[in-house]
């Protein structure tokens, strides 16, 4: 079981990159829409300043950092691989959207995950100070 | 020589097993094994094929979890012990790994894909120069058989009965590039349609399935870009046309 586990992600995470990459859009989509939704709903309450100090201070506890993190995530494999769609509708690249998905969206995605997820992680939620 | 176990879809409740081991030798194929097993384990089994030789198209099934051709695909290459063989997705079953290829061939007749020439008595053959954009499109997209294994890999035929699928669209290109053919406004409003080519969301599951390497989602593409601009059929002279 665990063979053929590992066999389908080798072999079929690159043959089958395009359906792998259409599900990121699709799922990361749905993510983002629901938080643009939470985001404008709680924007709108905020009237006051004791209310809006308030929301700010909840809003930087730790689990909200974390989750911060995520959006990130989500956000940059969104507007990645949204640009390689873009490329494979205007018809550039399309045979290379293997190495697009992988290398571009996922490879340089990780690296600027990285850059901003690190400092997010030792300002937000460790409350490192210099 | 070596050992596979081989699981089988079966439809036949009353079918004997569905799990078979087999000995099979080096350049043994899916098929060999197939064959060897309704020979020697049993005679119920059933499946399609005719060539053998990968141009008929007839033996597409879904070996470990990926469309394939069974004549073409020698067992060796899956790197498995275990081999599981479906029948094609999407498409309904009728026994065992033998699927209908109706709702497949359902689609490829509405874009026309017999050529309808402008003149049927013509004695002249059309000239398509192999650096023209037609002879490039034609080049390998015309070896299409057919098999299904694209319209089987699509996750849009699996939710959408309407959709034309990956070979109809291809088939429909080359026709609609043939500066022979005439059939161009009949073609262009089945590919213009919510169910021709805008239902495509460039998974890329046809490229990857296809047994023949026809880039489908390239053409896709391509007849999405041309339908903006439909007068390009008219005067089809500029596909064959020397860059």
């Amino acid at each position: 079981m665990t063979s053929a586990i590992s066999l389908t992600i080798r072999k079929y995470g690159w043959r089958y990159a395009g359906n792998v990459a259409f599900w990121i859009q699709r799922l990361s989509g749905v993510a983002l829409v629901l938080y643009l939704i939470l985001h404008i709903h709680t924007i709108r309450d905020l009237k006051n300043p004791d209310t809006f100090d308030q929301a700010l201070r909840t809003f930087s506890k730790p689990l909200f950092k974390l989750g911060e993190i995520g959006l990130l995530a989500t956000v940059i494999l969104h507007a990645l691989n949204g640009i390689r769609l873009t490329m494979v509708d205007m018809g550039v690249g399309l045979t290379k959207q293997r190495q697009m998905f992988w290398y571009f969206a996922i490879g340089i995605g990780a690296v600027m995950f990285l850059a901003g997820a690190i400092p997010m992680f030792i300002y937000g939620i460790l409350n490192w100070h210099a | 020589m070596a050992a596979f176990t081989f699981r089988l879809a079966r439809t036949d409740p009353a079918a004997k097993a569905n799990e078979f081991r087999v000995e099979l030798e080096d350049r043994m194929t899916v098929l060999d094994a197939l064959f060897l097993i309704q020979r020697e384990q049993d005679p119920t089994l059933s499946f399609r094929c005719s060539c053998r030789v990968g141009m008929c198209g007839t033996c597409a099934m879904t070996v470990n979890w990926q469309p394939r051709l069974a004549c073409q695909t020698r067992v060796v290459t899956l790197k498995s012990d275990t081999i599981v063989v479906e029948p094609l997705d999407t498409l309904p079953v009728v026994k065992d790994l033998v699927v209908s290829m109706e709702p497949f061939f359902a689609k490829w007749k509405k874009v026309r894909p017999a050529l309808h020439p402008k003149d049927k008595n013509s004695k002249t053959l059309a000239i398509v120069p192999p650096k023209s954009e037609f002879g490039k499109q034609a080049g390998n997209k015309r070896d299409c058989i057919t098999c299904g294994a694209c319209y089987s890999a699509c996750g849009i035929t699996d939710t959408n009965e309407g959709y034309l699928g990956p070979a109809a669209i291809n088939r429909a290109m080359l026709r609609l590039m043939d500066p022979r053919d005439e059939m161009t406004d009949e073609r262009l409003k089945v590919l213009n349609d919510e169910n021709g080519v805008w239902r495509c969301h460039t998974q890329f599951n046809c490229v990857a399935a296809c047994p023949k390497n026809i880039n489908l989602t390239d053409s896709i593409m391509k007849m999405k870009r041309s339908l903006l601009f439909p007068k390009r059929f008219n005067d089809k002279r500029n596909f064959i046309n020397n860059p």
